[in-house]
């Protein structure tokens, strides 16, 4: 099997926020009630920002933007997929420096820094460069093995929960929804993956009537009531708490505990890995995909090996100074996500029926 | 040709005409070896010839099937070479097996298989009789893959009773059996097992062409073809080519639109296309009720995971998140390493590799002195160690859990038995980071095994509904009885 299926095309891009849900929330210093009510809002505008991707993957037949602009153009083509490259490479930039900052500053002191971005940056790169379909699999088993952890975590507190912690009690609501909203918004470059890999989803055996977008929208679905519960329960168990944890999630687990284990930290750090493993392989994958349409002569693996040494390479010069920092706690940019989900797509379908049309007059002509 | 043969030109020659001028020439290519057999034999005034290979032929069958009918027929008086050639090819029933051969490459071949053959003087053709007749062993019970309510026979080393085997359980004219030959030197007979309406013609044409490809010289197990018929041979610990020695097995696999290859001199059966799943399926599974089915493969999942994972998951733990146990838990591991003068990891390394030591000298001796083997190394060595201060007792506990489960699936023992200290190694030189990393990976490689364009992990990754209840729970009687899965159902373009 060389494609992806919808359910694979949604692991994915599932993996690519869990792992941000796992890591740090930019709540921590507001309240978690309100973040949820964020999320929900945030999440509406998402669907409305895919709504050009929805229509672009149907009137093209799920053809990726660097595909179809460099069938139109040389130049644009290589314009986009420069786009798009830069995108990726920052993404597995952010993603391996955040999983060895968190993996060194909070879940366990023992793996050096560069060791962590070496390890999982080799085994990003082994997954690359192979066919997506071995990713999306990837995906599913990290996704199932996310949803487990979090049920086992759960039941390990239920009996903790305290309704009164909830509440909407806040000065300044509206400022604080809106900045909720932002960031919630910045942490889904999922959109974008959706947008490039779309040409992946597999339309082989009679899935054509199928629209493509419905991985988005799954994912859509699937995020918000993941996330959603995932935000009640670290503001029903933890309380004020969470004001004080920047990976309230984390902080949860370690606090989750049964008569068989004493906390499951150890194993929310298992499935952090690997699901960090996956997200960077993702990217790691994009971005070779965009080498290879700049550099036709790349094989798999030498661009899926420079899509991953440049971004590990570039990591570890703010993380050996201790100086990711500055990265770690940003919210992050949610314009790249408006441009490359949104913007793109409707810039090349307008260029494509305008070239279309001009066709059609030359041929009348 | 007028050239005179020798053993390595002739294959292509063909027969002379004149008996006495055929026999030099067999002499020729087989160098006069001591087991050749030529009998010569004047009937109905014509010279001819019986040749066989000693220990080959089953003199009685010679004797009652070819001996007695031909001096019958010398009764009748004169008659033409032509005539007696016409006797032994279409008015008698002298064998089970009969075939005409034009020239000596045929002939060794057919020799060398057991069979008689005889040169009739001005024919530059020879007639052969399947008599074969050489020791074999008997159809036993299956040592590997022993059951409790299923069929207690095994195939044996002899291709054609394996065939028979396989053809008394399955009587439909749709089972193909397609016979070849490999290896230049050892000829070895293949046969590749189909049932035409079932298996894809697609994945036959490619295992074809994988055994039509072979050129080594000699094949005399089934494991000098598998690389040539496994597409990820080289790129995965794990194999898709499954391999039983149950006839039972193979059936059951040709029902599901697999295909098996036997190779003459091998017990054992290849069938491919495999998933992941076939290696937790007994032929008992079908002879318990659902429950208890479902049951016993979800103990043989666990087992896998416990005989993979289990001590590095240990070490890990141990080393690196103590405080992942319990309190009691953790204070009676550490008395216990506080003992050892080790680390964790290397008590691991050593237990694992004294069992693997202990494991295959079991496996090459005699079985009586193998159980010795087991108790010296399990009792003996293990309380020593314990005792001695060398290794925890509880870490001698993970081993043996590990050890006993790794034989729940031993189709899966090579595999297991590799990725065992990788992620010892991964678990001691990085705890939970280092396991997460070699499972992460490992998940990859085995979802990149798309042999045939069967997906390894299906019916799970791709997710085919149909196939999931099969592979957790099996499936009712009456769900077969609507609709039997096939492997073409997980095959994707």
């Amino acid at each position: 099997m060389k494609k992806l299926t919808t359910f694979q095309l949604m692991s994915i891009m599932l993996c690519a926020r869990f792992f941000s849900t796992m890591t740090y929330f930019p709540f921590a210093y507001e309240n978690a009630a309100v973040y949820m009510l964020g999320a929900v809002i945030s999440t509406a505008l998402q669907a409305l920002i895919l709504l050009p991707a929805a229509v672009f993957a149907h009137a093209f037949n799920g053809e990726d933007p660097c595909g179809l602009s460099a069938s139109k153009s040389r130049v644009l083509g290589y314009a986009v997929s420069a786009l798009y490259l830069v995108y990726f490479a920052f993404s597995a930039f952010i993603t391996v420096g955040d999983f060895s900052y968190f993996m060194d500053y909070y879940f366990t002191g023992y793996i050096p820094r560069i060791m962590a971005v070496i390890c999982s940056v080799l085994a990003a790169v082994y997954i690359a460069r192979m066919k997506i379909s071995v990713l999306g699999k990837a995906a599913v088993y990290a996704s199932a093995g996310f949803i487990i952890m979090t049920v086992m975590v759960v039941c390990g507190s239920i009996s903790d929960l305290y309704f009164t912690n909830f509440h909407f009690a806040e000065e300044n609501i509206t400022d604080l929804i809106f900045s909720c909203v932002k960031a919630e918004f910045s942490r889904n470059g999922s959109l974008v993956l959706f947008v490039f890999l779309m040409s992946e989803l597999d339309a082989s055996k009679g899935k054509k009537d199928m629209p493509i977008s419905r991985a988005a929208w799954y994912f859509l679905a699937v995020k918000i009531i993941v996330l959603e519960l995932i935000l009640f329960l670290i503001t029903v168990i933890l309380g004020d708490y969470v004001q004080l944890a920047r990976l309230p999630f984390f902080s949860l687990a370690a606090y989750s505990q049964t008569g068989i284990i004493e906390r499951f930290d150890g194993l929310f750090m298992f499935v952090w890995v690997i699901i960090a493993v996956v997200k960077l392989s993702a990217y790691i994958f994009c971005g070779a995909k965009c080498l290879r349409n700049l550099f036709p002569s790349l094989s798999r693996f030498t661009s899926a090996a420079a899509a991953g040494a440049v971004p590990a390479a570039a990591s570890l010069f703010f993380l050996i100074p201790h100086n990711w920092e500055r990265f770690a706690y940003s919210d992050g940019g949610a314009w790249q996500i408006v441009i490359l989900t949104a913007a793109v797509p409707v810039l090349l379908m307008i260029i494509c029926r305008k070239g279309g049309k001009e066709k059609n007059e030359k041929k009348l002509g | 040709m007028s050239f005179s043969p020798d053993h390595e030109n002739y294959k292509e020659i063909q027969i002379s005409p004149q008996v006495s001028d055929a026999m030099r020439d067999l002499r020729a290519v087989t160098g006069n070896t001591m087991d050749l057999n030529i009998m010569n034999v004047k009937i109905c005034g014509v010279d001819c010839a019986l040749v066989s290979i000693e220990g080959m032929v089953s003199t009685v069958s010679m004797s009652e099937l070819i001996f007695h009918p031909l001096m019958e027929l010398e009764k009748r008086g004169s008659l033409k070479p032509e005539d007696i050639f016409s006797f032994l090819t279409e008015k008698s029933l002298l064998a089970a097996e009969r075939k005409t051969v034009y020239n000596y490459g045929n002939v060794i071949q057919f020799l060398f298989s057991g069979f008689a053959v005889v040169f009739i003087d001005s024919l530059k053709k020879a007639v052969v009789f399947g008599i074969q007749g050489y020791d074999k062993r008997a159809v036993t019970i299956p040592e590997t893959e022993q059951t409790i309510r299923a069929a207690q026979d095994s195939f044996t080393e002899t291709i054609r009773t394996n065939l028979s085997l396989v053809r008394r359980r399955m009587k439909t004219p749709s089972l193909r059996f397609e016979m070849s030959q490999v290896g230049e030197i050892s000829s070895t007979d293949v046969c590749m097992l189909y049932l035409a309406d079932r298996a894809s013609p697609e994945i036959i044409e490619k295992i074809r062409s994988g055994l039509s490809s072979i050129k080594l010289d000699t094949v005399l197990t089934s494991g000098y073809i598998e690389p040539f018929i496994d597409e990820s041979y080289d790129r995965s610990v794990f194999s898709s080519v499954m391999t039983t020695e149950r006839p039972d097995m193979v059936c059951a696999s040709l029902n599901e639109g697999k295909v098996c290859v036997l190779v003459d001199g091998t017990p054992f059966c290849l069938i491919l296309p495999t998933l992941f799943a076939d290696n937790f399926r007994t032929m008992d599974d079908y002879c318990n009720k659902s429950f208890y089915t479902a049951f016993s493969r979800w103990m043989k999942y666990a087992s896998f995971f416990l005989a993979i994972a289990f001590p590095g998951l240990y070490v890990a733990l141990v080393m690196y998140h103590p405080e992942t146990f319990t309190l009691k838990l953790l204070l009676n591991l550490a008395a216990s390493e506080e003992a050892t003068p080790y680390p964790p990891v290397f008590e691991v390394i050593l237990l694992v590799v004294l069992f693997e030591i202990m494991r295959e000298a079991g496996l090459r001796m005699p079985k009586a002195v193998g159980g010795a083997v087991s108790i010296v190394g399990g009792l003996i060595i293990g309380d020593a160690a314990v005792k001695s201060g060398l290794v925890s007792a509880p870490l001698l506990i993970v081993v043996g859990i590990t050890a006993t489960a790794s034989f729940v699936t031993p189709s899966l023992y090579s595999a297991v038995s590799v990725l065992r200290l990788v992620f010892i190694l991964a678990g001691g030189f990085g705890g939970l980071f280092g396991l997460s990393a070699a499972m992460i990976v490992l998940i990859a490689n085995v979802n990149a095994m798309n042999d045939f364009a069967v997906s390894f992990t299906a019916p799970l990754t791709p997710f085919f509904r149909s196939g999931v209840k099969d592979m957790l729970v099996r499936d009712s009687f009456k769900e077969y009885e609507k609709r039997q899965a096939t492997v073409e159902d997980f095959r994707q373009g």
